[in-house]
Order: structure tokens, then sequence, then C-alpha cells
């Protein structure tokens, strides 16, 4: 997208140049041409003095040609550079960097270049370098002036210990992801001594993973789980240095920074839906050239058989333990052909990946596991031997025969050589009894490795079930308690307000009781009065009559009856 | 293609593993003013090969739109594909011809 506080495209730069550029472009065609046209020329006409500075796709204006060609000519002469200045602004923007990504990321699937072109070179050495040649004349045809006779360093490859540590290196480039594929495989920011030593690295992962994709061919990415389609992400990322690194620049872009395995399932797991369409797009890419791909793993696979390259694939291993650090790799070149690597490793997981890898390609090869009783540590040794010519004749045989030793050897000692799987290989067969011997040994050992792992799986179950058991013991006496804690609490705040109730309503029936009483007296003291009062006026009403008073008792005088005096006779 | 430093750097690394397989051993110093001027040339190439079928008309409406701020890249990418112009495929395509004929036309 663009920034509106840049110019995205280099549009402040070019725009009114071009502008103007064009118009004179298009002057000057209609100039040169069109009114010639309009004249009467004839566009058919050959016209083999007149000449233009022709470009790119004709490679110049020599020879006869009409004047319709030449036109076409200038005028692609002009569209020339309008187009460099169309691609120098393309080239800054977001869809530029997305479009040389997706190229590269098609180019790799599609037709795994390097990795062939390698292959082909090796079995046929350059004489003299290729001459360079370019159709493009506005640049200048480079002079190639290197030294054609091609040095011969296999015998010094043959002395040659290469001990890749990894790890130091990883970590110093850990800051940016695009870094960490840039040291495996890309020479230009390193000396000479690593570049080639990681460029090696990369090539040889380059055909390793072009076998291991091809295992994920067959995987339906859009109803694949988040972390397929991150190990999907993953694997294109190992197909090709080039292409690696330019799948990191795409899942820079749609800002994904860090492409190890787990971190990419987490950013596909919060990436916007834009986002994982994006990635998706480009990783459906790889599926839909497939069967390409698939030729191109088998050719592979064919140059490896017949040039005894088990180090291509074992060189993955270096990569992905450098990813992950578990893991200390050597590279070892004794000088003898017949022990091709010999790779350590303390982490069993790893080994385990390691030898199923190198059997499922086919490789000779010895696992040893030492016991350190010092260091209580273990260590896996794997050593990979040179495949035999005659261990490739009939694919069955060479798998009973291969024999691949898991020795599993406690406290191993130091002078002990371990008999090799070549020893074996390369001794003739006796007889059938001999054979079928080692092949029952040979089952027997498969059985007892298989066993081995069998238990420890079993172990590592059962003790990830103890824990979950553990666990949700734990959580269960928690909530046990914390529910009991919470009905206690609960009770006691049920008692104290009834206990506040009670209290409230017992003051309420005192109030009540008293207020019952208080009126009760005040009636009771009414009552004594009244009658008190009634006494005494009976009494005033006996004397009134005793003393001729008839006045009715009530009667307070003045009225009819109290005036009567009944006792007057005169 | 200076400017734009992860591209440069994205061409570079495709050359650089052009080279070594074209010149295997030897030390990278040895090509190293081939490496600039491949890099140059399949900058140019790739260039040609995205825009080298566009009309003048179409040349400039694609630079009006890159120089337009308000261009969204849905935008932009729209034009190529209304163009029909493949652009990863285009791309790729010179990418491939270019890996041929500096590693050797037999080989490819």
């Amino acid at each position: 997208m663009p920034n509106p506080n840049s110019a995205p495209f280099g549009g402040s730069i070019y725009e009114t140049v071009n502008n103007e550029k064009y118009e004179e472009a298009e002057k000057d065609i209609n100039r040169r041409y069109n009114v010639e046209d309009e004249a009467g020329y004839d566009d058919d006409e050959v016209v083999s003095s007149f000449s233009i500075n022709n470009d790119f796709e004709t490679g110049g204006a020599a020879g006869e040609r009409t004047r319709g060609e030449k036109r076409a000519a200038g005028e692609r002469t002009l569209n020339r550079e309008m187009i460099n200045q169309r691609w120098e602004e393309f080239k800054h923007s977001t869809l530029a960097k997305v479009v040389l990504t997706g190229a590269l990321v098609t180019l790799a699937v599609g037709a795994p270049i390097l990795t062939i072109l390698n292959y082909r070179n090796k079995q046929k050495p350059k004489e003299e370098p290729a001459p360079y040649t370019s159709e493009a004349p506005e640049i200048e045809q480079p002079e190639i002036t290197l030294d054609t006779e091609v040095e011969d360093t296999s015998a010094e490859e043959e002395k040659q210990v290469n001990v890749y540590t990894g790890i130091e290196k990883f970590d110093e480039t850990v800051d940016g992801s695009f870094k960490q594929y840039d040291d495996i495989g890309m020479n230009g920011s390193k000396t000479k001594e690593e570049g080639d030593q990681y460029g090696k690295v990369s090539k040889n992962a380059m055909v390793a993973t072009d076998a291991l994709l091809h295992e994920y061919m067959d995987t339906d990415l859009e109803n694949a789980t988040v972390e397929q389609k991150a190990k999907a992400m993953e694997m294109s990322c190992y197909k090709q240095a080039s292409s690696a690194a330019a799948f990191l620049i795409s899942v820079q872009a749609e800002g994904f920074k860090d492409m190890d395995y787990l971190r990419a399932v987490e950013k596909i797991e919060n990436a916007s839906e834009e986002e994982r369409n994006a990635i998706l797009g480009m990783l459906k890419g790889y599926f839909d050239n497939a069967e390409v791909a698939e030729e191109t793993v088998n050719e592979v696979r064919q140059t490896l058989a017949t040039t005894g390259q088990n180090s291509e694939y074992a060189d993955y291993h270096l990569y992905r333990n450098r990813q992950t650090g578990e893991a200390e790799y050597k590279n070892i070149k004794t000088g003898n052909e017949e022990k091709v690597l010999t790779f350590k490793y303390k982490e069993s997981t790893t080994v385990t990946r390691t030898t199923r890898f190198l059997e499922k390609c086919g490789n000779i090869f010895q696992m040893v596991e030492i016991y350190d009783e010092e260091t209580e540590e273990t260590t896996y040794e794997i050593t990979v031997y040179k495949y035999e010519e005659n261990d490739k004749k009939d694919p069955e045989a060479e798998k009973k025969n291969m024999g691949n030793d898991y020795t599993d050897v406690q406290e191993l000692d130091e002078e002990t050589t371990p008999q090799t799987t070549e020893d074996q290989n390369t001794e003739p067969i006796k007889n059938l009894e001999e054979q079928k011997a080692q092949d029952d040994n040979k089952a027997a050992e498969d059985q007892t490795e298989k066993e081995r792992q069998a238990a420890e799986e079993e172990a590592a179950r059962k003790a990830a079930e103890e824990a979950e058991r553990a666990k949700l013991e734990e959580e269960q006496r928690k909530a046990a308690e914390e529910a009991a804690a919470k009905a206690a609490a609960e009770k006691e705040e049920a008692q104290r307000k009834a206990a506040e109730e009670a209290a409230a309503r017992q003051a309420e029936e005192e109030a009540l009781r008293k207020a019952q009483e208080e009126a009760d007296r005040k009636a009771e003291e009414e009552k004594a009065h009244a009658e008190e009062m009634s006494i005494n006026d009976e009494a005033r009403d006996a004397e009134d009559w005793a003393n001729g008073d008839f006045a009715l008792p009530g009667d307070q005088g003045g009225d009819g009856l109290s005036n009567l005096n009944l006792n007057n006779n005169s | 293609m200076e400017n734009n430093l992860n591209d440069r750097e994205t061409l570079g690394q495709f050359v650089d593993a052009l080279l070594a397989q074209k010149y295997p051993g030897q030390p990278a110093e040895t090509y190293k003013e081939e490496r600039e001027t491949a890099i140059k040339e399949l900058d140019d190439e790739i260039g040609v090969a995205i825009f080298g079928d566009f009309t003048p008309e179409q040349l400039n409406e694609a630079g009006r739109l890159m120089t337009n701020p308000q261009t969204s890249e849905a935008e932009l990418k729209n034009f190529f594909v209304n163009a029909g112009v493949n652009l990863e495929q285009r791309t790729a395509e010179a990418m491939r011809k270019f890996a041929q004929r500096l590693i050797g036309g037999n080989n490819a």
C-alpha cells in the first residue's frame, strides 16, 4: 500500500519527468512516422538505409527491414525508456516484492534449477566457463576473464575436517529471520571459508528438502490443520536457498518475521484472514506443481544414488539442529572413503528423526549410543557409510544386506571400534545359512529397537498420564477447598443475617409490647377516673335529691326537669 | 534497484547461487564484477518481462497509478491482471532464462 508520507513508487522523482518524456516521445513518433504515413509512405517498403537505434528484442538496427518494422522498433525504443521508468517505479512497491518472491517460489517449485544444474555440472565438468551473452545492448557486456582451470579439490576434501557448530552462528543472527537463512546459503556477507561451507550446506539442504517436500505434496492445504500449514511453510523455506530467502521476504512482508516452526504456527493462528490467504496462496503454488517437483525429486534421488552423496541428506539435519540448537554436529571427512559422515547428537528425538531419514533414503549407517557416567549424558553417534555399487542393484536385497546397526552400547570403550555396516556389507555372504542368520540378527535387533522405543514411548505416556492425573487431582482438591470455603462463608453470612433479623424482630416486638402496655395502662387509668367521676356524680345527685333538687343525674342544670320542684305545695 | 535493498539482496542471492554453480570451488572475489553485472542485467530483464509488452498507453497508465499516492496495491495488481500480465509467472520465466544463460544452455 502506498505510504502517503513518502513517494511510494518513486513517484515524486519520476512523475513529472515521465509525463513530459512520454509526451515528447509521442510527438516524436507522430512526427517521424505518422506524418509520413499520412503523406503516403508504405509500411511494407524496405528501407535499408533507415536506421533506428533499436533495442532489446531485435538485437540491433542493422539489416534491411521494412518501414513498418522499423517504426515498431522505434516505438519500442521509446517505450523502452518508459519501461525502464515504470520498472524503477514498480520496484519500490510492496507488490514488486511479493512478485519477486512468488517468482522465486515458482521457479523453485517448477524447476529446482540450481539443484539440477549442479548435478549436471558435476557429471560434465566445465572445461571453460560458458560465454556470457546478453541480449540487452544497454548493458555493457562484461568481459569474462576467469581462470578456466577448475582446481581439483577432491583430494583436499578427503582430508578436510569440517566442524559445524552452527549454534553460535545461529545465535549471532537470531535477530532477523532472514539472516538465519542467509547464513546457511548465501556467500555475499560471509568470509570465503564461511561462504563455502554455508553454501555447501545450503546446497545439500536443497537436495534433501526437495525430497522431503515431496512428502507434503499429498497434503491438502485447504483442509490442513494449522500445524500442517506451518509445516508446509517450514518445508518451503528449506526448499532452496533462494526460495527460502524469497519466501522469508514474502513472509516478512505479511508480517511473519520469524519463521521457525513453532513461531510459524503461532503466527498463522494469529494471522488475519487476508494474511492467511496470502500465505496459503503461495503455498498452494507448491502443490499445483507437484508433478514437476516429483520428477525433479526422483532425478535428485537417482543422482544421489549414483554418486553416493549421503551427506546431502545428512546435512539437512545440520540445518535442523542449527535451528533448534539442541545438537552438536560434526561433519568429518576422515580420509576414509568408506566413512562419509559422523555426527553426534545429545537429543534422542533428533537421533530418531535422523536415523529414520537416513534409512528412508537408503543410506548405510550405524548408530551408537554412548553413555558417559561422569556427566551422565548420553551421546548418539551416527556414522554414515558410502553407498556401494553392489548395494544398489536390488533394492530388496540392498535393504536386507544393509543391516543398519543400531548398537545400544552402555559405557562404550573409547578404543572399541564398532563393527561397521560397511564391513558387514562388503563381506561376501558365504552361504544361505549365514545370510539367514544375518537377517535374523537384523530382525532381532530391529525388534529390540522397536521394543525399546515402544517401552520408552509407553513410559513417557504413563508419565504424562500420571502428571495429568496429579494435575487433575490437585485441581479437584483446590476446587473442593474453594467450594467448602465459599459454603462456610455463605453459611456464616446467612447466620449473621438471621441473627440480625431476629434481633430486629425482637426489638420490634418489645416496642409493640411496651406500646400496648402503655395503652392498656392509660385505658385503665381513664376507666378508673371515669368510675371515680361516676361515683362522685351519684353522691352529688343523692345529696341534691335530699335537698329537693330533683334534677336528673347528668342534668347540667338549667334545662326543664332540673328546675322542677316536686315538693313545692303552695 | 540500489534504492531497494531487499530486492537487490534477493536478486543478489539468486545470482550468487547461480555463480556458485557456475564456478564451483572458486572464491566469490573472482567473479565479483560478473556478479554485479549479472544482478543489473537480471533486474533489467525482469523489468522488460513485466512491462515489455505494454503499449505506450498502458505504460502511461501504469506510471499514473504508481506515482499516485492514493493508489492501493489491489488497484495496481488489478491493472496488471486486466492487462493480461501474470507478474509472478513473467518474473519467474525471466529469471529461469537468465539462469539458463548464465550457467550454460545445456544444463537447463
